[in-house]
């Protein structure tokens, strides 16, 4: 984050801020007399993500083109994504633990996006193809899509524990109910197998028609950690899924299953970054370099 | 002068409620009737199912009877004043005030936290507004409970959960379903208790109910009571495999089923869930019951102590929410005492001038006329006589402060008499000195 010019450091602070608060905000609202807190929720989150916002116009007049191609700004597009979504079913959603929960696990993807946090770079020439938009956005939306069927994974898993321990009043008109939980985490799931069957179509696509610019081998291709583990996302999907389908697997496996793909997700995007290196890259110093990033 | 008259649920029976309930067609009927009758009142009229109440303001001079109001409730449903007066009640001044708040914040409701209330008081008003029955008073007085109520049900969580032990068993069903109405629901057992679980189901339009007892015909009289299905003793284990909802009330003298033979039960069943409400005593299902997947079984005791602890979140919440409401009933009373003493002072002010005046007319006369003192003189009595004035205006405040703007009023009232007494007296005695 400190390569970041000055501006987009204050920006990206004041935003980490915001979510801080959102995040100390969604935890203090589930005390006996936290109700209160509640009302600072939604602006906290409209000013973090319109800040975000802000922060992207300063990258694409910068680089001038559409800033989708380094990690720190698709986790950026990831988290305003996230923030819209909350703000749009807390119209819909009035328990408080939702607005916790969401708050919690936006703070954490914001805090990964710092960690990857890098200066803007000139997009690389294959990120202007159809193959590459299909990729970059398909792939966007199935991180949507798992975040929220984790969040309603982690609501049901402590909805069902808390019932289960006969702490009823801990839930009772602060939590959807587990029925509606569990088609939220079920339509999370297939939406993202969706997206990401899409986008890892994109993918191959951009693979074949591309491979000689980015300077990566079809074994580059198939060895790179990145695509390894989301190769294994979407088939472990596609099992859960079929599982779900045929009525083998219990809803509360099936929100453990979830909760363990959107972690697996988080590190095949931020964690191979940062541990074990990838060639999965669009910045223009990866146009015919091998571009490792630490 | 602030002034409720009215019923309510706690006050008469349903069918008193029943003779004096107004539609939107007679509360606006009503209003103008009472505005044309009594021009310089303002009347909002609250009615409700639970409660009937009119509230009138007047100025202290042309004060409305509270049994004027009776009598016209009693004239516009044509029924006797003597038949429902014992029901009535009557509240004045800030205790009328305190009155409206309590209602507005749902404090005053069958269930308290209830989100309905605020609708009705607010429509009251509207209509009361279209009517032009309400003033300045009723005006400010309503604005000042529509915001009591929402800083009570923004501060506190009064509108969560209910407090009876059958609606925690709602509210759980409804924390586990998505669709309570569609939800299948088995009651074991044709109990006094059953049966009041089941009144709270189809209250919640809960459409799917079966009654299964021992006694068929027992079963199928509850049935027919409450528009729902009764089987017989035979098939309540392929009921209970389709259950959503299992309330379970009958006489056992041993476990119904253990974990095992549930588990067998609901084998075939996918991966919904299944409530069981154990309010049986002895129980019907072994606690370990509990410990199967989707399966949340509660007994009597622990819904109990969760209404329990409901009641005791509710009580802080009732205590935080009157607090509330005795801060806005003192910033209002402040308000009305300003304006209602305001101009008595005023007039206090006029009087004790106009005596002054008279005083320093009668003492320069005839060879006083021109005397050269007076313009000292004047401005000088002026003072003692606003000092004096201070004082007795401070004891005024301090009156409408202890004992209220009633009594302020009244007091000074009664010095404007005296005032007006004295200076119509001044003008006597300097008749006799010349």
């Amino acid at each position: 984050m400190i390569e970041l010019p000055i501006p987009e450091i204050i920006i990206f602070a004041t935003v980490l801020a915001a979510y801080l608060a959102a995040a100390i905000v969604g935890v203090l609202q589930l005390r006996p007399v936290g109700e209160k807190f509640k009302r600072c929720l939604i602006p906290l989150i409209a000013l973090a993500v319109s800040l975000e916002a802000v922060l992207l116009i300063f990258r694409a007049v910068e680089i001038k083109a559409i800033p989708l191609t380094g990690l720190f700004e698709s986790m950026i597009v990831l988290t305003m994504v996230f923030g819209l979504i909350y703000l749009f079913f807390a119209i819909a959603i009035k328990e408080v633990w939702f607005g916790t929960v969401m708050s919690l696990v936006i703070f954490v993807t914001v805090i990964l996006a710092a960690l990857v946090a890098r200066p803007a770079s000139e997009p690389n020439g294959v990120t202007a193809t159809p193959w590459a938009i299909v990729h970059g956005i398909a792939m966007i939306l199935s991180g949507v899509s798992i975040m929220l069927a984790a969040a309603s994974a982690m609501l049901y898993l402590l909805a069902d524990h808390s019932l289960k321990k006969k702490k009823a009043l801990h839930v009772l008109g602060k939590m959807p109910n587990i029925e509606r939980l569990g088609q939220m985490n079920q339509f999370g799931l297939k939406a993202c197998f969706v997206l990401m069957t899409f986008g890892l179509a994109g993918g191959i696509g951009l693979a074949i028609t591309s491979s000689a610019k980015l300077n990566i081998s079809i074994v580059g291709w198939l060895t790179d950690a990145k695509i390894v583990l989301i190769t294994a996302v979407w088939v472990l999907l596609a099992v859960i899924l079929l599982f779900n389908h045929i009525g083998a697997v219990k809803k509360k496996h099936s929100a453990y299953i979830t909760i363990a793909v959107f972690l697996l997700i988080l590190f095949a995007v931020v964690g191979t970054t940062l541990f074990c290196g990838t060639k999965h890259n669009f910045n223009r110093q990866n146009e015919n370099t091998v571009d490792v990033a630490k | 002068m602030i002034t409720v008259v009215g019923l309510n649920y706690k006050s008469a029976p349903i069918d008193i409620r029943e003779k004096h309930a107004f539609n939107e067609h007679e509360t606006f009927k009503a209003l103008q009737l009472l505005k044309s009758s009594f021009p310089d009142a303002e009347f909002v009229l609250l009615a409700t199912c639970n409660r009937v109440e009119l509230y009138c303001v007047t100025a202290y001079s042309g004060q409305i009877a509270p049994e004027s109001l009776a009598n016209f409730l009693a004239e516009f449903h044509k029924v006797p004043l003597e038949n429902f007066e014992h029901f009535l009640y009557i509240h004045k001044n800030e205790h009328a005030v305190r009155h409206l708040l309590t209602v507005a914040s749902s404090l005053d409701s069958m269930v308290v936290g209830e989100g309905q209330i605020i609708g009705q008081v607010k429509e009251s008003y509207h209509q009361a507004c279209k009517a032009e029955s309400t003033g300045k008073v009723l005006n400010r007085l309503f604005h000042c409970a529509f915001s009591a109520a929402k800083k009570i049900y923004t501060n506190t969580s009064i509108a969560n959960g209910r407090i009876s032990v059958a609606g925690v068993a709602v509210k759980l069903a409804s924390q586990l379903f998505a669709d309570i109405t569609s939800a299948k629901v088995v009651v074991i057992g044709a109990g006094e208790m059953g049966e009041l679980f089941v009144q709270h189901l189809r209250h919640v339009k809960c459409r799917d109910i079966t009654i299964v007892n021992r006694s068929y015909d027992r079963a199928l009289n509850i049935a027919k009571r409450y528009e729902i299905a009764a089987k017989k003793w035979e098939e309540l284990e392929r009921l209970l495999g389709e259950a959503n909802i299992a309330i379970a009330s009958a006489a056992v003298q041993d476990y119904f089923f253990n974990k095992e033979s549930l588990k067998n039960i609901i084998s075939s069943r996918r991966d919904s869930s299944l409530l069981i409400l154990d309010i049986a005593v002895p129980r019907n299902f072994e606690p370990s019951v509990n410990e199967i997947e989707g399966v949340y079984l509660y007994s009597i005791d622990e819904l109990s102590q969760a209404a329990e602890e409901n009641r005791k979140a509710r009580e802080d919440d009732i205590v935080k929410a009157m607090q509330i409401i005795g801060e806005n009933v003192t910033d209002f009373m402040a308000w009305v005492s300003a304006r209602d003493i305001g101009p008595l002072i005023g007039q206090m002010r006029k009087q004790f001038a106009k005596i002054s005046q008279r005083e320093l007319d009668s003492f320069f006369v005839g060879t006083r006329a021109d005397a050269s003192c007076r313009n000292v003189m004047e401005p000088m009595v002026r003072r003692i006589v606003n000092r004096l004035l201070h004082c007795v205006i401070k004891n005024v405040n301090t009156v409408a402060k202890e004992e209220g703007p009633l009594e302020a009023a009244r007091l000074a009232q009664s010095i404007i008499q005296h005032a007006q007494e004295m200076s119509s007296q001044t003008g006597g005695d300097q008749e006799q000195e010349q």
